[in-house]
């Protein structure tokens, strides 16, 4: 093997040797990660899904005092109207 | 950068070598193999020590927790469509709500962007976009801007004009990517986020007007980003991405390096959501599952899987709405293959506002919704004649539009009857 080769594959293997430490020093990183646990992550989401109104759950919240997407189903080309009128029709 | 150092540490020894006279490189390359050997050993053992937290971290599943969590009620669901957006004469790519849930953007290949008012249906702005071949679009938080994105590899950033109703009004031009743009969203009032086939994500500022920062550790395109939910502890710096290598990332803005990765499927993963809290992320890929994983937590705490029917693998409680989920074909004008048919992959997902019920967009059944605590499908939004390509629930949580290849999108929201 000529000199040149054998310099190269040196070359080659510090490389690798530098990668391989770069991927230790992320591991070692990722071990320290602080990490809570899973049945205790999975409480927090059951508790946001207890305490958060929502109203397209009605069987649990009920309906939303005034939804600006439900008035105009009768009215689609006029204003929303919530008015506290109980007329059906109103002329303009 | 990384290579420069080993190469200057390299020709220390050499010249070190050479100023003792007889450079043994023999020698040389034994020690830097045993370094070698050594540092692997390491890697392993710091794989298994991970592996060993994440374990005993990992101590229970979100369905097990829930089981005291009452099921919903049958039929408990019954959103209803408000309105159908009609206007649009080809795909909706994508579409966003504004921040007050009062107007839809909307992106689709007919090459415009129209902005519509959720309460009447009525358009309100059309912009026509540089390429039709949109994927993406984005309404900034102010709702003055919005950006698209696509198959021409650029994010363009218009202003919304309130005198012009139709105008294309550019603000900046983002070149960059070397491949299509499959994703894109306003960070802030000033900055972008795109994802992209090329395998990078980047952070765009709209006054600078460049490229802040790339984001490079994924090994395949990147298909689909979501920022936490802006009220939330996270919302200041994070974000999340996921792509064909299988991966999710989790990355801070401030760095080039992703901070957290989670493996999910070994198929594509197509969509990507922050629960609303946002602690907990769900993916959705081409192998039909959603995974969801806690961030704290830094492992998978529940998944929803439909068995091959398009039917849940458990006893379903809802006997009567669960006869319905058998695939249905989308009746669509354009040839799809045989393989589309049969894909159950996900398009799109999303929460409503508490997080009980999650959105999930498949390729050929629809639009289904799942109960996240029970992992039991208990609806479905169904209505359009193609295939529905997307699902955002307004930020008020009062409703949840989809968007569809049948140019339409429609408003759902529970009907008081």
């Amino acid at each position: 093997m000529s000199q040149q080769q054998q310099q190269l594959n040196l070359k080659i293997k510090y490389l690798k040797l530098k990668r391989i430490n770069e991927l230790n020093n992320n591991l070692k990183n990722e071990l320290q990660r602080d990490r809570i646990h899973s049945s205790n992550a999975c409480l927090n989401l059951i508790n946001f899904t207890s305490e958060e109104k929502d109203f397209t759950l009605p069987d649990i919240w009920g309906y939303a005092p005034t939804n600006h997407f439900r008035v105009t189903n009768t009215q689609p080309h006029h204003q929303a109207q919530l008015s506290s009128d109980n007329a059906c029709c109103s002329i303009m | 950068m990384s290579i420069q150092s080993p190469t200057s540490e390299f020709s220390q020894v050499m010249e070190q070598q050479q100023a003792g006279g007889m450079p043994d490189i023999t020698i040389l390359e034994n020690d830097i193999q045993q370094k070698i050997e050594l540092a692997r050993q390491e890697t392993k053992y710091l794989y298994s020590q991970i592996d060993k937290v994440k374990s005993k971290a990992h101590d229970a599943n979100l369905l097990d927790m829930a089981k005291s969590v009452p099921s919903l009620k049958k039929n408990s669901i019954n959103l209803s469509t408000t309105l159908t957006l009609k206007g649009h004469n080809n795909k909706i790519s994508d579409f966003r709500w504004t921040r007050d849930s009062k107007s839809i953007l909307s992106a689709s290949q007919d090459g415009f962007m129209l902005i519509w008012d959720t309460t009447t249906g009525l358009k309100q702005n059309a912009i026509p976009l540089d390429s039709q071949w949109v994927l993406s679009c984005a309404i900034s938080p102010s709702g003055k801007l919005v950006a698209s994105a696509g198959l021409n590899n650029n994010c363009t950033i218009y202003r919304v004009s309130k005198e012009n109703r139709v105008q294309q009004s550019v603000v900046s031009i983002f070149k960059g990517h070397t491949c299509y743009i499959s994703d894109v969203d306003f960070f802030d009032n000033s900055r972008v986020i795109t994802t992209s086939g090329d395998m990078t994500c980047a952070l765009w500022d709209i006054p600078k007007a460049k490229r802040v920062t790339e984001y490079a550790n994924h090994l395949g395109d990147v298909l689909a980003m979501s920022l936490p939910p802006h009220n939330t502890e996270n919302s200041s710096n994070l974000f999340a991405s996921c792509g064909s290598d299988g991966y999710a990332y989790i990355w801070d803005i401030r760095s080039p390096a992703a901070v957290q990765n989670f493996f999910v499927s070994d198929s594509d993963v197509n969509a990507i959501k922050y629960f609303n809290d946002g602690n907990s992320i769900v993916t959705g890929s081409d192998d039909g599952i959603i995974h969801m994983f806690d961030l704290r937590a830094d492992c998978e705490i529940a998944n929803y899987m439909l068995n091959k029917e398009g039917r849940q693998e458990k006893e379903p409680t809802y006997s009567s709405v669960s006869t319905s989920y058998s695939p249905k074909p989308m009746k669509s004008p354009h040839s799809l293959s045989s393989m589309y048919l049969d894909s159950p992959g996900l398009l799109s997902l999303d929460f409503s506002k508490s997080g009980r019920l999650m959105y999930a967009c498949y390729t050929d059944i629809g639009c289904l919704i799942w109960d996240t605590l029970k992992a039991e499908v208990v609806g479905r939004l169904d209505g359009h004649s193609n295939r529905v390509s997307g699902v955002h629930s307004s930020p008020d949580g009062l409703a949840v539009c989809t968007g569809s290849w049948d140019a339409t999108m429609k408003i759902w929201t529970p009907s008081t009857m």
